[in-house]
């Protein structure tokens, strides 16, 4: 039977090599990159839809919007790394919960129609963030 | 075609009063709204965008058990070769007494041309 012998060079096979060592540290930077966009879009799509067709003038402080936030990537059980954008559970300065008022905008209820505004950024941002972080591992890459 | 044609006329016929955007009038015991999430261009070639990505959220309000209205949405959604993307039940509304269960949907549409 005929074999072949592929040899990597070796700067590639000394790159993977360091890229596996340096995995943990580059994982969280790759990420925060990946978020970019995605933050910048929820906060757009989020301050759209507060206030909007409500039978009253809007009372909005700000809060909610002001609330949207990146988490620190953080790596699970199973050695996942992940790294959350979205609204927390804390309260507002009338104890209403932030993350609450987040889901009653995005789902609605019985009388208040929904006003999505998690989920298009979650379609519309599913490239750009695969772009970022695409960009941004290659720039660690290349530091190795 | 549109989603929201597509999906007014899947469901008519189960006998659920629909509507879009929000339910005008005293809402009865079960009822559905839809609301469009998302209508992007997608697949490029020669400088045109050949689809339309169409989304969508089904919220469906319901007094009585929702499980077999959902199963037989999600079974009308699927034949109709419609992808489902999220099903969540969102709560119970202590105030209203309605069971609330929302449905994602996605679907792509050729583009027409102009």
């Amino acid at each position: 039977m005929a074999r072949a012998a592929v040899k990597m060079p070796d700067d590639f096979l000394e790159r993977i090599a360091k890229l596996n060592s340096h995995f943990d540290d580059i994982v969280p930077r790759v990420l925060e990159k990946g978020a970019e966009p995605v933050i910048q879009k929820a906060k757009s799509n989020l301050a759209a839809r507060i206030g909007q067709g409500t039978k009253e003038p809007s009372q909005s402080s700000g809060e909610l919007l002001a609330s949207l936030e990146t988490t620190k990537a953080v790596q699970d059980a199973k050695g996942d790394w992940n790294l959350r954008v979205g609204v927390p559970t804390t309260k507002d300065s009338k104890g209403v919960s932030n993350a609450l008022k987040a889901a009653v905008l995005e789902y609605g209820k019985s009388g208040q129609p929904p006003r999505p505004w998690l989920k298009p950024t979650k379609s519309a941002t599913r490239k750009a963030c695969a772009d970022a972080m695409e960009k941004a591992l290659d720039k660690e890459i290349e530091k190795l | 075609m549109s989603l929201l044609k597509d999906l007014n006329s899947l469901l008519e016929p189960i006998g659920i009063p629909i509507e879009t955007g929000i339910f005008s009038g005293k809402p009865p015991d079960e009822y559905i709204v839809i609301t469009p999430m998302s209508d992007r261009l997608d697949f490029f070639a020669d400088n045109q965008a050949h689809s339309v990505i169409e989304e969508a959220r089904l919220s469906l309000f319901t007094k009585k058990n929702y499980q077999s209205i959902k199963k037989q949405l999600t079974k009308i959604l699927l034949k109709a070769d419609i992808t489902i993307t999220d099903r969540q039940y969102i709560g119970f509304e202590d105030d209203t007494k309605y069971h609330h269960y929302a449905i994602d949907v996605l679907k792509e549409y050729e583009m027409e041309e102009s």
